[in-house]
């Protein structure tokens, strides 16, 4: 019985990561090739809100510890560097905080707040024409994420590394060329040696100034 | 002209989704079912044999602790109750047994603690075996027996007594997965055995907290050379809030109470931070620190004795322990 349980949970659990390797695994490969290309530097900031999800608490009992949701909410500085005509360097300073999980069962997954250092990768297409007044370009960054928390009410610090895929449209008015805003869609998964799953998805806004005019 | 593109069109609806399934994902759990049995170990000693070691209010603490526990309705059948004379290590580990016997998986377990604490040898025979601290010395309880008298002197017993690593032994007998420690006793904060986290507060308060490079390079390295729970009271064995640090000295005497103690008791109806009802040992510990460094640690009372500072495990799960 408890084998059976136990098997199940490893099942469980297998099923969970794989899972969320599919899911990265569909995003990369849905990504076109890059074809726009960006000259300058960009500055920006972004914001975004989501839901993060965290199972199987190191140590703990397996069967009693089901995945809970909390809600998440993060500031983050960006600065991209291009690289070639449509690839870029991204290096963010975010701000997040993360609630606690409801306390059905009498116990729930901590709240943390903290910072973290995010150094991604990005490509995109343009979807419109240039003739539209307003351009569209399809896109995504990729990358590792570096973060110090402390659980919410307490004066415990801990490190947590992640990778990210952030899939974004962007949305830019040829007219004011140099700035922009970008619908994006945050998914991240951290390797929290606490917790056998730790992961969130997300959605926000990011505004970006380019040192230069678009091409 | 934004607002005509498709896109603009969308994003509102779309922004409006997720948020109402964040929301739903955050009140899935709002109406709770606390069903479960509660069981309490309570000790206090303030009358150690002999008169050089007697302290002044933590028999009051127990039992106010106890008045508590069926305040928030523990059946009184479950609180295991023994102050002075009668908290000794045999009726520790016969009422360690008897939970141990009748508590079940999903139950709530506390051990309450208030008396004497210390830094000895792990094993006084062989030395230490503590590996794990700031030294190399274990933290110990002292029960009541601790003390014998032996040609016309009082000498220590550490039989008697129980170190970190015997206490979370103790508790892994228990088979609710919660359970929570409260201890107030100097160099309690040894009992905890965080992994992962490095405390912002250092083990004597007194020293002044680490520079923030400090914090942070060893918040990597303890990420770095995780090798899962070793020693002392591990997060998964248990929750503990200690009312010093390590190397610092708790004191009594807050209104008839121990000081950790005093406004432990307060924080089952005033920590109630996030206004859900429940106050949980993140909660309870926030209060306890924020009114013993308000209270003691910033007055006269830190000039006369010392300052101290509360500790509390680390982890990624918290529990209720009290209900508002």
């Amino acid at each position: 019985m408890i084998e059976n349980k136990i098997r199940l949970h490893i099942n469980n659990n297998m099923v969970r990561k794989t899972t969320l390797f599919l899911c990265f695994l569909i995003f990369a490969l849905v990504l076109p090739t890059p074809v726009t290309g960006i000259t300058g530097v960009a500055l920006g900031i972004g914001t975004h809100g989501g839901v993060a999800l965290a199972d199987d608490p190191v140590g703990f009992s397996p069967d009693f510890y089901t995945p809970k949701a909390q809600a998440l909410g993060a500031v983050t500085a960006l600065l991209d560097i291009p690289l070639f005509a449509s690839l870029s360097l991204g290096f963010g300073l975010q701000l997040h905080t993360t609630t606690a999980s409801s306390l059905a069962g009498g116990w729930s997954y901590r709240s943390h707040w903290g910072g973290g250092l995010r150094l991604s990768a990005g490509y995109g297409v343009q979807l419109s024409s240039s003739s539209r007044p307003l351009q569209l370009e399809l896109g995504a960054s990729a990358g590792a994420s570096f973060n110090f928390d402390r659980y919410t009410w307490t004066t415990l610090l801990f490190f947590y590394p992640g990778v990210f895929l952030e899939p974004y449209l962007e949305l830019y008015n040829p007219k004011r060329e140099r700035s922009s805003i970008a619908l994006v869609l945050p998914i991240d998964y951290y390797f929290r040696k606490d917790l056998d799953f730790s992961g969130s998805i997300g959605i926000g806004v990011v505004w970006r100034y380019y040192s230069k005019g678009r091409k | 002209m934004i607002l005509r593109h498709p896109i603009s069109r969308a994003l509102p609806v779309l922004l409006s989704s997720i948020a109402a399934l964040a929301l739903l994902f955050s009140l899935s759990g709002c109406t709770l079912e606390l069903d479960y049995d509660k069981y309490a170990i309570v000790f206090g000693i303030s009358d150690y044999p002999g008169t050089g070691n007697d302290l002044s209010y933590c028999d009051d603490d127990a039992l106010s602790m106890e008045n508590l526990f069926i305040e928030q309705g523990y059946p009184s059948s479950n609180i295991y109750l023994e102050i002075d004379d009668t908290a000794t290590r045999a009726n520790l580990e016969a009422h360690f047994a008897t939970v141990a016997s009748t508590a079940k998986e999903e139950d709530l377990f506390i051990f309450y603690y208030s008396g004497h604490g210390g830094k000895r040898p792990e094993d006084p025979q062989n030395g230490s075996e503590e590996t794990y601290g700031s030294d190399s010395l274990g933290e110990w309880i002292f029960l009541h027996d601790y003390l014998q008298y032996v040609d016309s002197n009082y000498v220590e017993n550490l039989d008697e007594a129980i170190c970190d690593d015997e206490l979370a032994a103790l508790l892994r007998t228990i088979p609710c997965v919660r359970k929570i420690v409260l201890l107030d006793a100097c160099n309690s904060g040894g009992f905890i055995g965080n992994v992962l986290e490095k405390d912002g507060i250092p083990s004597d308060f007194s020293f002044g907290s680490d520079g923030i490079v400090t914090n942070l390079s060893n918040a990597i390295y303890l990420y770095t050379n995780y090798d899962g729970y070793k020693s002392d009271i591990s997060p998964a064995d248990a929750l503990v809030i200690a009312a010093s640090g390590e190397r610092e000295s708790s004191w009594e005497g807050m209104y008839g109470h121990g000081v950790m103690t005093y406004f432990l008791l307060q924080s089952a109806t005033k920590a109630d931070l996030n206004g859900d009802d429940y106050i949980t040992v993140s909660e309870s510990y926030y209060y306890i620190y924020k009114n013993i460094n308000a209270s003691w640690n910033n007055t006269t009372s830190a000039l006369i004795y010392d300052v101290f500072f509360p500790h509390v495990s680390g982890g990624p799960i918290d529990y209720i322990l009290f209900t508002k």
